[in-house]
């Protein structure tokens, strides 16, 4: 089922036009990577998913809705996000950041419903953080902080999950513990996942497809196999890779060569 | 913190108000005339009905009454609402900027109402509006004018970007402190009044002035609790508060009008108190969290209590010779701070 769809999308910072007619459609329970080189806009087109950003012509659509006609606590019910930067700024409790995922489904100072307080419970869960729920945000550990903000994500209850480079500042251990809970949630609750990666070989273990931004645009979208292949990311992104495919696994791994 | 062990909030509250009242029935049997805790509480309560008729005070001379509800009470009332609107307005200050340092002066309005007092002294201030003096009138005028230059100057297309937003405060506050001393300088027989009112003192306060205050600051106030939740969540950024839900831009534009407004009718009768929207946020929030929820009104709460204190010691301390109230928040202020800072274990502020 089809349940997010951008549609030639256009955005501006000012003269500089980042997303150039970029057009994806994302299906339900599927795990989408989305890599290209820096600057290529693939943060820019998350932003403008989930409604930080307004786009500049085109739309997007949930469900067949376009957003805009949405209100943000209404968007914030289909679509959450598991931002870049998960500095949280003030010292709330693991708990207090978790139960703001409830956000969309509450106004003013109405108090959390046993509902809320059970979805907030089975995030923790999912996410192996409940036994940190009384520490503060900001004691816990990069990997630990990332399950936080991934169980707030949960606890929004939201069809899709946007994530923008959620492991690129984790040890291996943490990005593997990272990347499988966001797989599994893909797999087990049928959410979709859309995942900003850098690394190409994370995107060959776990996206079930991928979308390859190039300058703005989309230059090719398909299974893992076909988009990461020598000729596609050597033109991309502007450097020899050799792309091999791995005896244990049966999945593609990338290296790039040096120039030296 | 280990574990958060959450102080029972009704009994906060409700220690909150009865230590309110004290501080209250406290103030008004202090000064020249020593009427003492019992006889106040007595005076005080002879005009609450309902308890009235249980309280007889007509062996305590008359003028008690007088002193009490024409000289003191009305000035207590406001030293209240003045320390509730800048506790209040300091704690969304901080959590709306993210940062610790943050308080309610810090777009500018401080030096924007210094100004508009200022020219209001140097201009005469003989006429009079509905009894209050022209010189709160430009002070609310230079408060509300210099912030609303920052504003325009930091919104860009709706957009409200704080880094932009701190950095006009400051600069459109530069200015105005340059012309204040501008016109310190040119009309010396006002320097004395100029620099006491930056120091702020509650000496021109009367019913008329609580009028004024009250509705602004009480409703004001309500919408900012109101609001806790959505600075609970806009405090972890812009960016994670709008995908939760929250239009950021627009919540920002209503703090800051609210707070501005707040601030502005605060300052305007009393001048700029300096401290107590700096320390009262971060001194709750050592006994609080930061969650706002409760951090809001336990500072609305405190803040009160504490320029009550202040003020009382800034008219008895060196009577009658009246202290600016500015310095007695910073010189008790700044002890009682630095000691929470050097005690608790939480040393990041943010």
């Amino acid at each position: 089922m089809r349940i997010l769809s951008a549609k030639n999308l256009h955005y501006s910072y000012g003269k500089n036009e980042v997303l150039k007619d970029v057009s994806m459609d994302f299906y339900q329970g599927t795990f989408y990577g989305i890599i290209g080189p820096n600057g290529c806009g693939k943060s820019t087109f998350l932003k403008n998913l989930y409604g930080y950003f307004t786009p500049s012509k085109g739309s997007i659509s949930i469900h067949d809705e376009n957003i805009k006609s949405m209100k943000a606590r209404q968007r914030a019910k289909y679509i959450a996000y598991v931002p870049q930067d998960t500095n949280t700024g003030f010292d709330f409790s693991v708990y207090d950041v978790i139960a703001m995922g409830r956000n969309p489904y509450h106004s003013g100072l109405q108090p959390m419903s046993a509902e809320d307080h059970d979805k907030i419970i089975e995030a923790m869960e999912e996410t192996s953080t409940i036994h940190l729920k009384d520490k503060s945000i900001n004691e816990l550990s990069g990997g630990e902080k990332q399950r936080a903000i991934l169980a707030r994500a949960f606890a929004q209850d939201s069809e899709i999950i946007l994530m923008d480079e959620p492991v690129s500042m984790l040890d291996i251990n943490h990005q593997v513990e990272i990347m499988d809970l966001a797989r599994s949630l893909a797999d087990k609750n049928y959410k979709t996942i859309i995942c900003v990666l850098h690394d190409l070989n994370l995107a060959a273990q776990y996206a079930q497809h991928i979308f390859l931004m190039s300058n703005g645009q989309l230059a090719k979208s398909g299974m893992p196999d076909e988009v990461l292949t020598k000729e596609i990311l050597t033109d991309v992104y502007g450097v020899s890779v050799k792309v091999d495919v791995d005896p244990v696994t049966g999945l593609k791994t990338i290296v790039p060569l040096s120039r030296l | 913190m280990k574990k958060e062990r959450k102080p029972p909030y009704f009994l906060v509250y409700t220690a909150l108000f009865v230590a309110l009242a004290a501080a209250v029935v406290f103030s008004a049997g202090t000064g020249s005339a020593s009427i003492g805790f019992i006889d106040s509480l007595r005076v005080l309560l002879s005009k609450v009905p309902m308890v009235k008729n249980l309280i007889d005070i007509s062996s305590l001379p008359d003028s008690y009454t007088t002193i009490i509800f024409s000289v003191r009470l009305p000035r207590i009332i406001a030293s209240l609402l003045c320390g509730t609107g800048l506790s209040v307005c300091g704690v969304v200050f901080q959590g709306m900027f993210r940062n610790p340092m943050a308080d309610p002066y810090v777009l500018g309005i401080s030096s924007g109402a210094v100004l508009g007092a200022a020219l209001a002294f140097v201009t005469g201030t003989q006429a009079t509006l509905f009894n209050l003096g022209l010189v709160p009138l430009y002070a609310f005028i230079g408060a509300i004018a210099a912030t609303t230059v920052v504003y325009l100057i930091a919104q860009k297309g709706g957009r409200l970007v704080t880094n932009t937003l701190i950095l006009s405060g400051i600069a459109i506050g530069f200015l105005c402190s340059s012309l204040v001393s501008l016109i310190i300088i040119a009309s010396r027989e006002q320097a004395t009044r100029i620099i006491f009112w930056t120091m702020g003192s509650m000496t021109g306060t009367s019913w008329q002035t609580v009028m004024v205050m009250f509705p602004f600051i009480l409703i004001g106030t309500v919408i900012l609790i109101l609001n806790s939740n959505n600075l609970n969540v806009l405090s972890t950024g812009d960016e994670t508060a709008v995908s939760l839900g929250i239009n950021a831009s627009l919540l920002k534009k209503l703090l800051l009008l609210v707070a501005s407004m707040i601030t502005a009718v605060s300052v305007c009768f009393s001048g700029t108190i300096g401290f107590v929207g700096l320390i009262i946020p971060h001194a709750v929030r050592f006994l609080t969290g930061p969650n706002h929820k409760r951090l809001m009104p336990v500072s609305a709460l405190a803040g009160g209590i504490f320029l009550v204190l202040c003020d009382t010691l800034a008219r008895t301390l060196f009577a009658p010779t009246q202290i600016p109230i500015g310095v007695i928040t910073s010189v008790i202020g700044v002890p009682f701070f630095i000691s929470l800072i050097v005690r608790s274990k939480r040393r990041n502020l943010i």
